[in-house]
C-alpha cells in the first residue's frame, strides 16, 4: 500500500489502528535503520525506534495528511535520536560531535558490527561532523534519499542541504586524510 | 560512490536474526494491542447510584466531623483526668475489678508491705 493510500485510510476512514499497521510493517525497518546509523549501537537504536513508533500511534489521530507521511515518520525518528544523543551530551557535558565520535568509538567492540577498519574510520569520521551536516550526509549517502525529501524531513531549502553536503563530503575527506596519516605515524 | 573515493560496505551493520519480526510484535504490543486488551469494566446504574450516594454521604460525614472538631474544640477537648478515667476503665476491663483504697489509705502507702 502507497503512503497516499495509508493516509487515506488512517484519515479519512478513521481507520487508525488498521493503518498504523501497515505503516508498521512498512516503515520499521528504514527507521531502524536510519536511527542505527545515528547512534550506532543496537540497543539504542531498538528502543529510539520502539519510541518512535509509539509517538507515532499516538499522535496518528491528529495527522491531518498536511505534510508528507514519510517525512513525518523520519522528522519523529530524527528528533527521538537526536534527543537521545542531546541527554547523553547534557549527562556527560561535551559537544554533539564528541558523544557521536565516542559513540562511533565502540563499534570496534560492538557483536552486531561487522565492518572492516575502512568501514570503522569512516563512521569515526561520520560521526566528527555538525548535527545538520551530519543528518544530511546520511541521509543522502545511507538512505539515498532525493535532496526534496531531506528538505521535507528537516524543513530545510535545498539548495541549504546541498551546501551542507558538499561541506559534509569535503570534511570526510580532509578527516580521512588525517586519521590515516596519524595511523601510519604510529605504525612508523 | 557520491564523491567518497573508497569501496565502503554499507552491509557492516547486523542485527540478531529475526529481530524485525521481534521487534513489530513488541510495537504491537505497547500500542494498538494494549488497547485491544484494555477490560473496559461498566457499572451498572443502581451501583452507580450507590458509590455516588456513598461518595457524598462519606464527604459529608468528613465535614461534620471536622466542623465538630474545630469549632468545638473547647467543649470536647480531652483532660487529663479523662485519659486517667480511661486508663482506669481499660485496666478494669482487661484485670477485672479490683480493690479500692481510701485517700487514707493511699497516703500510708506501705511499700515493704506491699513486695512482702
Amino acid at each position: 500500500m502507497d503512503d497516499k493510500t495509508l493516509v487515506n485510510l488512517i484519515v479519512k476512514e478513521g481507520k487508525v489502528e488498521e493503518g498504523f499497521r501497515i505503516l508498521l510493517k512498512s516503515y520499521q525497518e528504514r527507521i531502524y535503520w536510519h536511527v542505527r546509523k545515528m547512534v550506532y549501537d543496537h540497543d539504542d537504536a531498538d528502543d529510539i525506534t520502539q519510541n518512535t513508533f509509539i509517538k507515532i500511534y499516538k499522535n496518528l489521530k491528529n495527522f491531518k495528511g498536511d505534510s508528507k507521511l514519510y517525512s513525518w515518520i523520519y522528522r519523529i525518528a530524527t528528533n527521538e535520536a537526536i534527543t537521545f544523543i542531546n541527554q547523553k551530551r547534557k549527562r556527560d557535558d561535551i559537544s554533539f560531535e564528541e558523544v557521536s565520535y565516542s559513540l562511533a568509538q565502540n563499534l570496534e567492540s560492538d557483536e552486531f558490527f561487522d565492518g572492516d577498519e575502512v568501514e570503522i574510520l569512516l563512521q569515526r569520521c561520520i560521526a566528527q561532523l555538525p548535527e545538520q551536516q551530519r543528518l544530511v550526509f546520511q541521509m543522502k549517502y545511507f538512505d539515498e534519499m532525493k535532496y526534496e525529501e531531506i528538505a521535507d524531513i528537516l524543513q530545510k531549502s535545498v539548495g541549504g542541504l546541498k551546501a551542507n553536503y558538499h561541506h559534509a563530503v569535503k570534511r570526510i575527506k580532509e578527516l580521512i586524510e588525517i586519521e590515516a596519516s596519524n595511523n601510519q605515524t604510529v605504525i612508523q | 560512490m557520491k564523491n567518497i573515493d573508497f569501496e565502503h560496505n554499507k552491509e557492516a551493520f547486523k542485527v540478531p536474526e529475526g529481530y524485525f519480526e521481534q521487534l513489530e510484535k513488541n510495537i504491537l504490543a505497547q500500542t494498538v494491542e494494549t488497547k485491544e486488551d484494555a477490560k473496559i469494566i461498566s457499572i451498572n446504574k443502581n451501583r452507580k447510584r450507590f458509590y455516588l450516594f456513598s461518595s457524598v454521604t462519606g464527604v459529608a460525614a468528613s465535614l461534620v466531623l471536622l466542623w465538630g472538631i474545630f469549632l468545638n474544640s473547647s467543649d470536647s477537648a480531652l483532660t487529663e483526668n479523662d485519659i486517667v478515667v480511661a486508663e482506669n476503665s481499660i485496666y478494669t476491663t482487661l484485670l477485672g475489678e479490683s480493690d479500692t483504697f481510701s485517700e487514707d489509705s493511699v497516703l500510708s502507702y506501705d511499700t515493704e508491705y506491699l513486695f512482702e
